[in-house]
């Protein structure tokens, strides 16, 4: 039951990374290999404002997320835009290059030491049932949960979210029906990167943050992208509670390190049995 | 006063021209057709005109202004409106949500249902299947939206590229009749068909065309007993 609880209180948060790298996927055809570099980034911008100026992580989401939506824009602004039109191991390159970059960059200026928010409610813990979770992990886990409800809403009810699904499904169609392309994928940038401007601050109070902490989470997000198939809204959902419930399932059951192997052997399986995900389908 | 006036362009994929020194206008509310076998550049020069495809040579303009450099986007905001070839809809949205999709940059929420129902009325089988998926829907339904979906962006010049291609006559019928309810409101029409006998009954004035170049144009009814057509496309 404990392994359950956490485990999708963990799978939520993964959601939330998660679906930004789809999205940004679902609408632009490109592969963010440096989606965690801005998870980073943002667990960074979360704790530093709460060590340099005792800012809540609840708070430093107000601020780090339009920071970090304004680094998406620039980054299509910038580099994205101009990889769009490149045959796509090109395009990996540059997003894989870009990912290295910031980590040393941030290795540069943060240095290699762990750091972490700690505060009196570090500790504390709510008991659900049987089963007892960390305060900061349901802060999380209710703010992506809340958060991937929105983003549905938008996608589903908004003219924004229209245009976004137009454009997954038919980039020249859109543009035919009079819809600034460039203009949704500055959107789709700001939205799937300002979203880890959530995550982050707040899991910098679950996780300590390194310059290297990024990778691991790209890695667990292309394998819950895949899983639940590419640029589908649902299956990210299903995919990062799969994730979620497996590792801790497996943590508890097993040891922490095969707990770390068991999202790479669900992908493993899935693409035996659906290479196409579970859920794939072109953005609905 | 001419609205599309194309001047001597050139187009093409790779290394081969596929279209060479085409002239064409479109006036105002004027029904024009290019006529064309398969491959004869037909959806190239389409394809230029909407700036889905670049310009090799020549100009585009369009109420005296050129063109060339303009988005697609922007294209069909300034009024040219495409049914391109393949439909390029939006397969998992619904009927309603292809039509919304290409008035959201114009129109406030109440026009844009005022909109909607002028292509409702127009098409009365979309009404009955505007809560459906587009990829269910049959291949003459997928047409209609497709033409809906254009009239949103309210044209004033509305090209189709080959309506007519793959659907069962009857519906063909039924597209063709509303789009002859659909001009003499000013709306200009360049129809890009392959069907040569249908296109020239149902407009104006035609250009026919011949691997990439044009080889003939006047007077629909005069093209329709030309001998050169009537032997290549009308079977003699």
């Amino acid at each position: 039951m404990q392994a359950v609880i956490s485990g999708l209180a963990n799978g939520s948060i993964y959601a939330l990374i998660a679906v930004g790298l789809t999205l940004v996927f679902g609408i632009m055809r490109i592969i963010n290999f440096a989606h965690g570099e801005f998870l980073m980034i943002a667990m960074y911008g979360g704790f530093f404002a709460w060590s340099a100026f005792g800012i809540d992580p609840v708070l430093a989401v107000v601020i780090v997320t339009p920071v970090v939506m304004l680094i998406g824009v620039g980054l299509y602004k910038g580099l994205i835009r101009f990889a769009l039109n490149v045959p796509d191991i090109n395009q990996m390159a540059v997003t894989l290059g870009l990912s290295m970059l910031l980590q040393h960059m941030a290795l540069m200026m943060f240095t290699g030491n762990n750091r972490l928010i700690t505060q009196p409610r570090s500790t504390a813990s709510i008991a659900i049932g049987p089963a007892i979770i960390q305060v900061p992990q349901l802060i999380a886990c209710v703010a992506s949960l809340s958060l991937l409800g929105l983003l549905y809403l938008v996608l589903r009810r908004s003219d924004l979210g229209l245009v976004m699904r137009a454009v997954s499904q038919s980039r020249d169609g859109a543009a035919l029906s009079g819809i600034d392309i460039s203009a949704v994928y500055k959107w789709a940038m700001a939205i799937g990167i300002g979203s880890l401007g959530v995550a982050g601050p707040l899991m910098a109070a679950i996780l300590y943050v390194n310059p290297m902490v990024g990778a691991l989470f790209t890695l667990k997000a292309f394998v819950i992208v895949i899983v639940g198939g590419l640029g589908s809204f649902s299956g990210v959902l299903i995919g990062s509670l799969l994730v979620g419930l497996a590792e801790s399932i497996a943590a508890a059951w097993f040891s922490a390190a095969i707990s770390a192997a068991v999202p790479f052997a669900i992908l493993l399986l899935v693409l035996l049995i659906r290479p196409e995900g579970l859920m794939s389908a072109r953005m609905r | 006063m001419s609205n599309l006036i194309v001047r001597g362009i050139s187009a093409g994929y790779g290394k081969v021209n596929v279209v060479r020194d085409v002239s064409l206008t479109v006036p105002e509310g004027r029904r024009i057709a290019l006529v064309g076998s398969n491959g004869a550049g037909k959806s190239t020069i389409v394809r230029t005109i909407n700036g889905l495809l670049a310009l090799r040579g020549g100009s585009v303009q369009w109420d005296g202004v050129p063109i060339e450099s303009m988005r697609v986007h922007q294209r069909t905001r300034a009024g040219i409106a495409t049914v391109p070839e393949g439909r390029l809809l939006f397969p998992d949205c619904t009927v309603t949500e292809n039509l919304v999709a290409a008035s959201t940059w114009g129109q406030p929420k109440i026009e844009r249902q005022r909109s909607i129902e002028v292509v409702f009325d127009l098409f009365s089988r979309l009404r009955e299947r505007s809560a459906q998926r587009v990829g269910t829907l049959s291949g003459g339904e997928q047409q209609m939206v497709a033409i809906g979906r254009a009239l949103m962006t309210r044209p004033r010049l509305l090209m189709l590229d080959e309506p007519s291609i793959g659907l069962a006559p009857k519906v063909v019928g039924e597209i063709f009749e509303a789009l002859g309810r659909l001009t003499g409101s000013g709306l200009s029409l360049l129809l890009v068909e392959q069907n040569v006998q249908l296109s020239l009954r149902s407009v104006d004035c035609a250009y026919v065309l011949r691997r990439g170049e044009l080889v003939l144009e006047g007077n629909a009814a005069d093209l329709l007993d030309h001998p050169f057509v009537r032997e290549a496309y009308l079977g003699g």
